[in-house]
């Protein structure tokens, strides 16, 4: 009788022991999901995904539809024709053309073990060097001579890999990024801004410009045109 | 004595650690609801205020920026060039304000704004204000950046366009003063045409910061919220756990209370209650590895020695009780044999006894005239042993047939006053010589029958009245009393004799045993008489008893059932 007794209590205790614990481990991820907002570093303008989650259009145009004021629009609509006009330079028509010819085998799985090896590559490589020195980089820089706003301008092609840059980029693929998605637009092209971006090394702030390189009326690429804030504001 | 691994002391221990982590997970509950406030409280004091504060400043400095463009633009006479100048200083200085404002926004700190600063325009603006050191902004989340920065490229285009009327406005003022009409008329439209687009960009501006109040006022609304909701969860979830916490107490102290000291002791008290009604093979089986289980060792090793010495103890006794029964066994054969022996040897002898006895007899009646006076004192002394002997080897005879069970009575109802009566008749005249007073009280009714064999009553009652004259000294009195006590009869003798040493009480009754005191007094004597009538009083269905005291006297009580109607006994 004891003895039953005492496994009944056991039993009890070993109970309320697993109730109090699951209670416990509920609590402590309540609390976690109760928490207030926090504060994050910086602003997002793209969201960066991995090669194997390849973002929708709908969902991309959501995170790129930025609207600023009509005056900066003015300003930015300007840009967007200089860059308008490199799109259909013969060079960067040509530079895409070649990248599309180059890449047009390559498996998903080569791209992303490209984009890989880029990414860990913190020096410039020959392979690099190649996108920085071709032809489509020449104009490139050309264009970025004759208007200093510009930091930094590179071509995508149409598997969203590199095809000429003015400087090295921090990945090789952009097929992955919501400003790639919304420029190519499946094909149709289309041209778009981003947010303000901050760069905290170089406490610079800038905004990126898209413009689809336009075989016909095909987009073939893009290319991506960081614009100083700074020289926004001047123009205003 | 081995300490044992899991003494008592260590299991209590363990129960108060047991217990400590329960109200540890109270307490834990009430300093991580503190963590949580004090963390959704630091968001307000640390960083919204602050983000207000640095919100209201910028504000606070475009409007004075603003208000010193417009007082500028609103200067028409050439002779407040200067005031203009002056006003156009205070603008820039407001300016270089706003911009730190911002930066601080939206890099986050003044560290990093001061590194954005305009060549150190910025800062020298900031220090000069005395906000060095004052201003904290924690880092801005993604929508407040945007908003900040969106307001700086809008207040780029607020101060460029000031600028550009403050020129226009100076050209104008110098046109003016030139009397050149015409241009000055457009120089003051071109002034007023870039006021108005300064005013739709201070606009922007501020609609970005209220935007970046409202976004602040959220986050300090939403942890408000937060902080009243944590308020709450801590008081739950505290007080579940001191309920959970004070519960498992209860149930733990008790289970350990159980099962550490109410079982061991039980299980002791039950092995010792087994072991002491006698199951010597029972043993305490506690393995609790504590004091208790020493306790029990201790107990099972004094039982092992007990029960060892219990067995030995009681093979002794049966031992012994073997010996004592085969000894009574042989002694019983013994007086068998005695008894046998002396039946056939008083049978041999009372005959030649009684050929003595006539022929003495004839000799001290029928030749006394022909003996000498010595012959005849010889043949009365040769006459009175030749009857002591008979008398001797009667009694002998007569406890040989109580003893055989052939002795015969025969029952039949008396008055046992009566047979006092007749018998004390017989002593009347020895007491009288010797003046013993001799006193029967008789009853005043008479007792009433008693079923006896009136020989052997009467027997029994010379006896006792004859030890009484033997060991009462001459002068002394002898009383004989018969009472009825309810359904019995009651007849005592008490003489103011020699008494009996309380030593030899236990043994008065035995055969052939006679007092030290009344051997000294008297050598004569069998020591059967009492053996005899104890025999014949209890064959009645009787009890005799004595009380005595040495030197005072004794007395002897009978106590004889009283007959009933129609009873007979037969023997």
């Amino acid at each position: 009788m004891i003895v039953m007794r005492t496994y009944l209590l056991v039993a009890i205790v070993a109970i309320l022991i697993a109730g109090g614990g699951w209670w416990w481990f509920k609590g402590q991820h309540a609390g976690t999901s109760a928490a207030p907002k926090q504060a994050t570093q910086g602003a997002q303008t793209e969201i960066r995904v991995s090669p194997r989650q390849q973002m929708t259009r709908e969902q991309a145009a959501k995170v790129t539809e930025v609207a600023l004021a009509p005056q900066v629009e003015s300003v930015l609509e300007k840009e967007v024709q200089l860059l308008q006009a490199l799109a259909s330079d013969p060079e960067v028509l040509s530079a895409t053309r070649a990248s599309n010819d180059a890449n047009k085998n390559l498996s998903f799985a080569d791209i992303t073990s490209l984009d890989t090896a880029w990414i860990a590559t913190k020096s410039v490589t020959p392979t690099i060097q190649k996108f920085l020195t071709n032809q489509g980089a020449q104009t490139l820089l050309a264009f970025q001579k004759a208007h200093h706003e510009f930091k930094e301008v590179f071509i995508a092609d149409a598997f969203g890999l590199n095809a000429a840059e003015t400087d090295k980029t921090s990945d090789f693929y952009q097929a992955d990024e919501s400003w790639w998605v919304n420029a190519m637009n499946g094909g149709a092209g289309r041209t778009l801004h981003g947010h303000i971006e901050f760069d905290q090394s170089s406490h610079t702030e800038a905004i990126s410009v898209y413009v689809p390189v336009l075989d016909g009326t095909k987009a073939i690429g893009v290319i991506k045109g960081v614009i100083d804030l700074s020289s926004i504001g001047a123009a205003l | 004595m081995r300490k044992p691994l899991f003494g008592i002391q260590v299991k209590l221990v363990v129960l108060l650690v047991l217990i400590l982590v329960f109200l540890s997970l109270a307490g834990y509950q009430v300093f991580r609801g503190l963590s949580q406030i004090e963390e959704g409280a630091s968001i307000i004091t640390d960083r919204e205020t602050p983000f207000v504060r640095t919100i209201e400043e910028a504000l606070s400095a475009m409007i004075t920026a603003e208000n010193a463009s417009e007082q500028g633009l609103d200067v028409d006479d050439p002779a407040q060039l200067d005031n203009l100048k002056s006003l156009e200083q205070t603008f820039e200085t407001e300016n270089r304000q706003f911009r730190m404002f911002i930066a601080a926004i939206t890099w986050g700190s003044e560290t990093d704004a001061f590194a954005h600063s305009d060549d150190g325009a910025n800062y020298a603006a900031w220090n000069h204000g005395g906000l060095k050191g004052k201003l904290i902004v924690e880092a801005p989340d993604a929508a407040e950046a945007q908003l900040a920065a969106q307001a700086g490229v809008y207040y780029e285009g607020f101060v460029n366009n000031v600028r550009k009327a403050f020129a226009a406005r100076e050209e104008y003022l110098s046109l003016s003063e030139a009397k050149k009409a015409n241009e000055a008329t457009a120089a003051k439209n071109d002034s007023k045409s870039a006021q108005t687009q300064a005013r739709s960009f201070s606009a922007l501006t501020a609609q970005n910061l209220r935007l970046m109040v409202q976004e602040s006022n959220q986050t300090t609304t939403d942890s408000a919220n937060s902080l009243l909701n944590i308020e709450n969860t801590v008081i739950r979830d505290t007080t579940i756990a001191l309920i959970v916490g004070f519960l498992l107490c209860i149930i733990v102290g008790f289970v350990f209370s159980e099962r550490v000291i109410v079982m061991p002791i039980n299980s002791l008290v039950r092995t010792a209650q087994a072991f002491g009604s006698g199951m010597l093979k029972e043993r305490a089986t506690i393995r609790s590895r504590d004091e208790f289980q020493l306790l029990a060792n201790a107990f099972n090793d004094m039982a092992d020695k007990v029960a060892h010495y219990t067995t030995g103890l009681q093979e002794e006794v049966e031992k012994r009780t073997k010996e004592l029964t085969d000894a009574n066994a042989r002694l019983l054969e013994l007086d068998k044999i005695k008894s046998d022996f002396i039946s056939v040897a008083a049978h041999q002898l009372r005959t030649p006894l009684s050929a003595l006895k006539w022929v003495l007899g004839i000799l001290k009646d029928e030749g006394s005239q022909n003996l000498t006076p010595e012959q005849r004192s010889l043949v009365l002394k040769g006459a009175e042993s030749n009857e002591r002997m008979v008398n001797l080897i009667n009694e002998m005879l007569v406890v040989t047939r109580i003893e055989s069970g052939k002795e015969r009575f025969a029952f039949v109802p008396l008055h046992v006053e009566d047979i006092i009566e007749n018998t004390m008749i017989d002593f009347a005249g020895q007491a009288h010589v010797r003046r013993i007073n001799l006193n029967f009280d008789k009853p005043l009714e008479r007792l009433g029958y008693i079923s006896a064999d009136p020989q052997k009553i009467r027997d029994v009652m010379q006896n006792l009245i004859e030890n009484a004259m033997r060991y009462t000294l001459d002068g002394g009195s002898i009383t004989v009393r018969a009472v009825r006590e309810e359904n019995m009869a009651h007849v005592s003798v008490a003489d103011t004799g020699i008494g009996i040493p309380d030593a030899q009480k236990p043994n008065i009754f035995n055969k052939f045993f006679r007092a030290d005191n009344a051997v000294k007094l008297i050598t004569d004597g069998s020591g059967l008489g009492l053996f005899i009538a104890k025999s014949i009083i209890e064959k009645h269905g009787g009890t005799l008893t004595f009380e005595s005291s040495v030197g005072k006297g004794t007395t002897f009580h009978i106590r004889l059932p009283m007959s009933t109607p129609g009873e007979d006994k037969t023997a």
